[in-house]
């Protein structure tokens, strides 16, 4: 996947928890990205087999009338893959003020 | 030019924008979904994830997703459709099936298979047999009937829908390999008819026959 601004946001964000469930607005919020570009970049990550993806269950829902919501997990192959990335990012000058703002903020 | 823009930017304009994606946006989102194709998770994903945006974001996130919608839904159902159409138009061209030939002679029989059966076993084979098999590649679904023409000195034959078919070569031919190709096969075939035209090049290290395709039947350039 070619390398972009986008995309490393959206890796930084799903590597500040490596293991935990993400979610489409949220993870939109946390990256900084647009939920228009963000939705195809999840669809490809999915593709490539970086991420899984699944559905909350009735009980999760509880009492809240809405719909269950889509997660995101990274897989194995993701996080290698997100992390070499992000490796790549940082020695990247195009990325420098990304990162070094992510840092700030505990994200990378 | 500039009362085209001015219309854009009219207030009615900007109301409606605000009434349809500030006090409808549910609604305006479950019909910017139906653009993502129905077995597309974005269109349940999108519903519930508006459930999780404050209201006062709703408006503009839901108006990304029309963007997005346009773009990629719209998009893909397009390119879905054209690819279908491709099939279609492809579907009813015949298709012509290469394979080198090595030894020209008589009395060979040719086996075509729609696919390889699990249960064809190599005494099955008989020295002499030619055995061509294949996949129909070119359109989903295996019941699509198929038309192999024969091409003859008494004019074309034709055979449908058979699974199996032994054709009575006059030339011995021997298949090491087969290609797909698909150039316009000039036989005599209705142009509404998905059909195959099968003929044999011959490969150019083996064959005695030169390089011009054989019909598979007559075993000599009918074309």
């Amino acid at each position: 996947m070619r390398r972009t601004y986008a995309l490393v946001q959206v890796a930084l964000a799903l590597m500040a928890d490596a293991s935990g469930r993400h979610w489409g607005y949220e993870l939109s919020k946390h990256s900084g990205v647009r939920s228009g570009v963000m939705y195809p970049l999840l669809q490809r990550m999915l593709d490539e087999g970086w991420l899984h993806d699944g559905w909350e269950t009735q009980v999760q829902v509880g009492r809240a009338k809405r719909p269950p919501r889509r997660y995101y997990e990274l897989t194995d192959q993701g996080r290698i893959a997100l992390g070499a990335l992000i490796a790549e990012a940082r020695q990247d000058a195009r990325f420098s003020t990304l990162i070094e703002g992510q840092l700030a903020r505990g994200l990378a | 030019m500039i009362s085209l823009v001015y219309h854009v930017l009219a207030w009615p304009t900007f109301f409606l924008a605000l009434l349809v994606f500030g006090f409808a946006p549910g609604a305006a989102l479950r019909l910017i979904v139906l653009a993502y194709k129905r077995e597309d998770p974005r269109r349940h994903e999108l519903i519930s994830e508006l459930y999780h945006v404050p209201r006062i974001e709703r408006p503009f996130w839901v108006a990304e997703q029309l963007e997005t919608a346009l773009s990629e839904g719209l998009g893909g159902r397009l390119a879905t459709w054209s690819a279908k159409r491709l099939a279609a138009r492809r579907a009813k061209r015949p298709i012509r099936f290469l394979a080198p030939v090595a030894q020209p002679g008589r009395g060979r029989v040719l086996t075509l298979l729609w696919s390889p059966p699990v249960e064809l076993r190599r005494a099955d084979v008989q020295p002499n047999d030619v055995l061509v098999a294949f996949q129909q590649a070119v359109s989903t679904g295996d019941a699509k009937p198929v038309n192999f023409v024969r091409c003859s000195n008494h004019g074309p034959q034709r055979a449908v829908n058979w699974a199996l078919l032994f054709l009575q070569l006059r030339d011995q031919l021997t298949v090491g390999a087969w290609q797909y190709a698909d150039p316009e096969c000039p036989q005599q075939i209705a142009e509404d008819e998905p059909s195959i035209c099968l003929s044999f090049t011959p490969a150019a290290k083996h064959s005695t026959l030169g390089s011009s395709e054989l019909c598979a039947v007559c075993g000599s350039n009918c074309q």
